[in-house]
């Protein structure tokens, strides 16, 4: 009983474990904080008041009855912020959990499929071969899917791992563009890579890095017209390697260019409700890079189509 | 012909794995929970473990402390084989003698036979 009333004073501690925010964005240091407020506003008012002739104590009694107010109806809302604040936080570990348990029957998937990707490249099967490249592309999109929400909880509980190592782009881009096919087939558009046939590798987490170009290069096929070309560029500067994607796509509307790498942030265009997405790629995308110690950019013009950039440090050490 | 013990719950994973390593001429021995994985390395002294994290009845890093605490299996190179991929998990399974550390999803079935022929070093 005793411990319980300490710790609700304990307003450093309260705040890290129910709101997980620094104490002078928490609600229950703020709401103390107005109460002192008033508090010693009235105190004041009362001295004031005492020196010059009135009624002091009547005035101080309404003064302190508000206080009092103010206070009961600050508790009443730090506990319904509470709850709020409880409700998120089981949603994010419900959505964590559903995510691990998506990955066992994904990983099946795509084992499996790796394991029969041999045997049917004979030209009698080809219904099969498309068949199969379709179940490889949608896995690979499923599991893109489970990592990017996996990687939002991780940001959002601040334990995510950059596993660092070296990274080939030119490589990467290629099979992410043959991994393509059919979304390009049916738009009838194109992505052409440009750029020096070799380029040196980067200090990278693979993985995440994969990811960041296959949003890109994602964003671009889904915002592109039809019958479009996309053009992806990589190209040395000095110690960094740069990525360059340009689509002849819809565009962001001007007043949407600050939002655009916020979470759950999806540009209002004449494609909402055509395309689907979780909203989350670009700021996950974000994060990697500069995790990665890269930068980002983009240009976009609404109707005419956006570039997006990306850099990162050059792979310096020997193999 | 070397032998790998493969400790994995989900059976699926379990079948598909030992079946591209028996295609590369290793025998594999399964187990299902923690308790008897360590038993079968215990008993069958391998050349490799294969070990998932998450399993029934003992936890794969105590199977993993396990074999490390053990002078007559300490020396077995272990590859962790997990779809966990947080810092810690990562730094724990590190610090407790694992040699490499691999996410399932992110890996095609071909690559980790590769990473096992790697690590025996064929």
């Amino acid at each position: 009983m005793l411990s319980n009333i300490l710790r609700q004073f304990n307003i450093a501690r309260g705040c890290r474990e129910s709101f997980n925010v620094s104490v002078w964005k928490c609600p229950t240091f703020l709401f103390m904080l107005m109460g002192a407020v008033v508090i010693i506003s009235t105190l004041t008012a009362y001295f004031i008041a005492s020196r010059f002739n009135g009624d002091p104590q009547i005035s101080a009694l309404l003064a302190l009855g508000t206080a009092f107010v103010v206070l009961v109806i600050g508790h009443i809302m730090i506990q319904s912020f509470a709850k709020i604040v409880e409700v998120s936080r089981l949603k994010s570990q419900f959505l964590d959990i559903i995510s691990h348990q998506l990955l066992t029957p994904l990983t099946a998937l795509k084992w499996s499929t790796s394991s029969i990707g041999t045997d049917i490249t004979a030209p009698e099967n080809e219904k099969q071969q498309e068949a199969y490249m379709i179940i490889k592309e949608s896995t690979n999109k499923m599991v893109n899917i489970v990592n990017t929400l996996l990687d939002i909880s991780r940001i959002e509980a601040g334990r995510v791992t950059m596993n660092f190592g070296r990274f080939d782009m030119r490589e990467s881009v290629k099979k992410i563009i043959a991994l393509r096919a059919h979304d390009l087939e049916a738009k009838h558009s194109t992505i052409e890579l440009q750029g020096e046939e070799t380029i040196v590798p980067v200090l990278a987490d693979p993985f995440r890095t994969k990811l960041v170009i296959e949003n890109l290069v994602d964003n671009a096929i889904k915002y592109s017209r039809e019958h479009s070309s996309i053009v992806i560029t990589l190209r040395q500067e000095g110690d960094r390697v740069m990525f360059e994607i340009k689509d002849k796509g819809v565009g962001i509307p001007a007043h949407e260019h600050k939002n655009i790498f916020q979470k759950f942030s999806r540009a209002t265009n004449e494609f909402s409700y055509q395309t689907k997405g979780l909203g989350v790629g670009l700021y996950l995308v974000k994060f990697i890079i500069e995790a990665s110690g890269g930068t980002i950019g983009f240009e976009s013009q609404e109707g005419v189509g956006s570039r997006f950039w990306f850099s990162l440090p050059v792979y310096k050490y020997k193999t | 012909m070397e032998k790998i013990v493969f400790i994995e719950d989900e059976t699926t994973l379990q079948k598909m794995l030992s079946a591209a390593l028996q295609e590369e001429g290793y025998s594999v021995i399964t187990a299902s929970d923690g308790e008897e994985g360590l038993a079968a390395v215990r008993s069958e002294k391998p050349d490799l473990v294969l070990l998932d994290l998450i399993l029934p009845k003992m936890d794969g890093f105590t199977v993993l402390s396990e074999i490390k605490k053990d002078e007559a299996t300490a020396h077995t190179p272990v590859i962790v084989l997990t779809n966990l991929e947080s810092a810690e998990d990562v730094g724990r399974v590190v610090a407790l003698g694992a040699t490499t550390y691999l996410v399932k999803a992110n890996y095609d079935l071909p690559d980790i036979v590769l990473k096992v022929k790697e690590v025996l070093g064929k």
